[in-house]
């Protein structure tokens, strides 16, 4: 694990606050130099060898190529493969990729990075299992238990080494369950709008999960991708309902028991939150307003209310659109106060889409179209110098701002 | 550290074993079953990934199986199924609680159309006498001269207007004169019995050719008395596809 901490930002790091420790006559400048020292061969290394970042990324592609080659390869011989054969590729494919990862990452600690990639492709194989045996044996039975058995399968892997990566596939795979579970359950094959008020409220579930991992030092790190899909998810949601959606319901009684689950999961991951939470500031804020609005949600979902098809002032269409511009403005504070880079990131993002929708909603029949383009990509263009210049210096002032008592 | 790795890594390959164990239960406690499909087009069949496969009983007709209350996606349907003279298993009803005994398929509705119409046309044939037909969709009127592309049971295919050139691609030809046309409205419900995807692969070392003229689609099924089934294998033309 140490390799990997110690890598080029936090050398970076490093650095910035030793000249602090100087200035303030903690350090002296030769036991600066000595402590620089020590991490000057990684600097070397990397210079040589290229960044741990990279070769991270490098090894990830890597497994992901070789995931989608055997199952390429077993689709393109699948009649000349024996049955027995297939299963002998899954099965030694799956150990062979898991034992390596593991030999070169914990055992023998020569390619730690190459060695968490394997591990990964052994997940991503994990799941290609399951798809091909369904298809080996024709099992068409209940077709969404095939990635619920995917995210529950590499979930108590995530867990014990502490994997980001696997734990955000094993998110990916466990929310594309909810949508297709989901769809199975509802009376109208054409409901779209409940299934993604659905997909917000387990979004701010997930969400919660992750401030409940950040509580407790020995599963800090995987507060990261909880946080990451449960924003993704809830903005992702909030934003598809900006659009117009009059004449369809919120809810319907069907998902009724996701619901419950949801609420359940909010609650336990609330209450950890709670009681072993960081205690920055901002926190209480950020629990609160989740609670609220999955509470809300989650009573609008039950009561199921028709969306009226009245005129657009009085529609909820206006409520959502507040509602999605307030949570942006939200989450872009909360991320200054709790220097969360992540916050500021994606809410610029969503920031960005909202006003691109809410630009072709509008202009779309007023300007003639090239007028339309040009206009659009002007302001995208000036508002991405702007945005950009604007975060760059709140994400500065983030080093700056802890010389604050 | 590293038997908790092991723990881990051996529940995936649990999993993975569990789903094999699970359906060679299924068969195991099963009958082998020979269901007649519904005809597709057999070059769909090599066409790569899934074929989906239909039934007598993938879309049924609630007023006719005598299905009263109302009907909803998600609902459970049982089908009853009837030996053939060839051996064969045909759907023969519905019903929406458990059949008492015999033979039946346990499905699940996907989707329910209110106001399905049927059609049931009376011709006058050129040799054959007065007969009737229904026909899944019916454009002409009474009196029309049409020709009727029957399959092996008897079902009407295609109806085309009777022509100089017209000629039926496939099965039986009947050439007549409308007499009647009636169009009925029913509720129509269509059901999935879990049995509806086999995978093959793209048409390799087989000719599309072959194929082509064949049209009778039997699938195996290993049935549970509890009317839940699964694939076993398929047969085209008698024959079995690896």
């Amino acid at each position: 694990m140490t390799q990997d901490s110690i890598d080029d930002s936090f050398r970076r790091k490093l650095q910035r606050e030793m000249e602090r420790w100087r200035a303030d006559g903690l350090l002296s400048e030769e036991q600066q130099e000595r402590i620089l020292e020590r991490y000057r061969h990684i600097e070397e290394i990397e210079r040589k060898a290229g960044s741990g970042r990279m070769i991270q990324t490098i090894s990830i592609l890597g497994s992901i190529l070789v995931g989608i080659g055997v199952l390429l390869f077993i689709a393109a011989n699948w009649s000349e493969i024996p049955r027995f054969a297939k299963l002998g590729i899954i099965f030694v494919s799956l150990l062979a990729s898991h034992g390596t990862g593991y030999w070169l990452r914990h055992e023998k600690k020569s390619y730690p990075r190459v060695g968490a990639s394997l591990i990964l492709l052994g997940s991503i194989l994990f799941g290609a299992g399951i798809f091909l045996i369904a298809q080996i044996y024709n099992i068409t039975v209940h077709y969404p238990n095939g990635p619920l058995l995917w995210g529950l399968g590499i979930l108590p892997l995530a867990y014990l080494l502490r994997f980001r990566s696997v734990l955000l596939l094993s998110l990916l795979a466990l929310s594309l369950w909810l949508g297709m579970e989901a769809s199975f359950h509802v009376s109208d094959l054409f409901q779209h709008v409940p299934i993604i008020v659905l997909y917000w409220t387990a979004g701010m579930a997930v969400w919660a999960v992750g401030l409940a991992h950040g509580g407790t030092a020995s599963f800090r790190t995987l507060s990261f991708p909880y946080i990451l899909a449960g924003i993704l998810m809830t903005y992702g949601g909030a934003f598809l309902l900006t659009f117009d959606t009059r004449g369809e319901s919120l809810g319907t009684p069907d998902l009724l028991p996701f619901y419950l689950g949801i609420l359940v999961l909010f609650a336990g991951a609330a209450f950890m939150a709670a009681r072993k939470g960081e205690q920055d500031a901002g926190w209480r804020a950020e629990l609160a307003a989740l609670a609220t609005l999955t509470a809300g949600l989650c009573l609008l979902a039950a009561t199921a209310p028709e969306l009226p098809a009245g005129p657009i002032f009085l529609s909820p269409r206006l409520l959502f659109n507040l509602l999605l511009a307030a949570g942006i403005i939200g989450l872009i504070c909360l991320g200054y106060i709790r220097r969360r880079p992540l916050y500021i990131n994606i809410g610029l993002f969503f920031f960005v889409l909202d006003v691109a929708a809410r630009y072709v909603d509008f202009f779309w029949k007023l300007l003639p179209r090239s007028l339309f383009f040009i206009a659009g990509g002007c302001i995208l263009l000036a508002g991405g110098v702007f945005l950009e210049r604007k975060r760059r210096s709140v994400l500065e002032s983030f080093q700056v701002g802890e010389d604050l008592p | 550290m590293r038997l908790k790795f092991a723990v881990v890594i051996l529940l995936q390959v649990l999993i993975l074993v569990g789903i094999i164990g699970f359906r060679e239960y299924r068969v195991a406690t099963g009958e082998r079953i020979l269901l007649q499909s519904a005809p597709v087009d057999p070059r769909d069949l090599f066409r790569g990934d899934y074929v989906t496969l239909s039934y007598d009983g993938s879309t049924i007709d609630l007023d006719r199986a005598g299905i009263r209350g109302i009907v909803r996606r998600n609902d459970r349907i049982w089908t009853v199924l009837q030996k053939g003279d060839d051996g064969t298993y045909r759907m023969a009803s519905a019903s929406p609680t458990a059949p008492p005994g015999g033979k039946f398929l346990r499905g699940r509705v996907t989707r329910v159309n209110e106001r399905a119409v049927r059609y049931e046309v009376t011709v006058r044939t050129d040799h054959s006498g007065e007969r009737t037909f229904e026909p899944r969709w019916f454009s002409f009127r009474e009196g029309d001269r049409v020709i009727f592309c029957l399959d092996r049971s008897g079902r009407v295919q295609t109806t085309i207007r009777e022509k100089e050139d017209a000629r039926c691609r496939a099965g039986e030809a009947l050439a007549g004169t409308v007499t009647s046309v009636k169009r009925i409205p029913f509720r129509q419900a269509a059901v999935e019995y879990g049995i509806e995807h086999y995978f093959v692969e793209e048409g390799k070392g087989r000719t599309v050719e072959q194929a082509r003229n064949a049209r009778d689609l039997r699938v195996e099924v290993a049935l549970r008395e509890d009317g839940r089934g699964l694939i076993t294998g398929l047969f085209l033309d008698g024959r079995r596809i690896p």
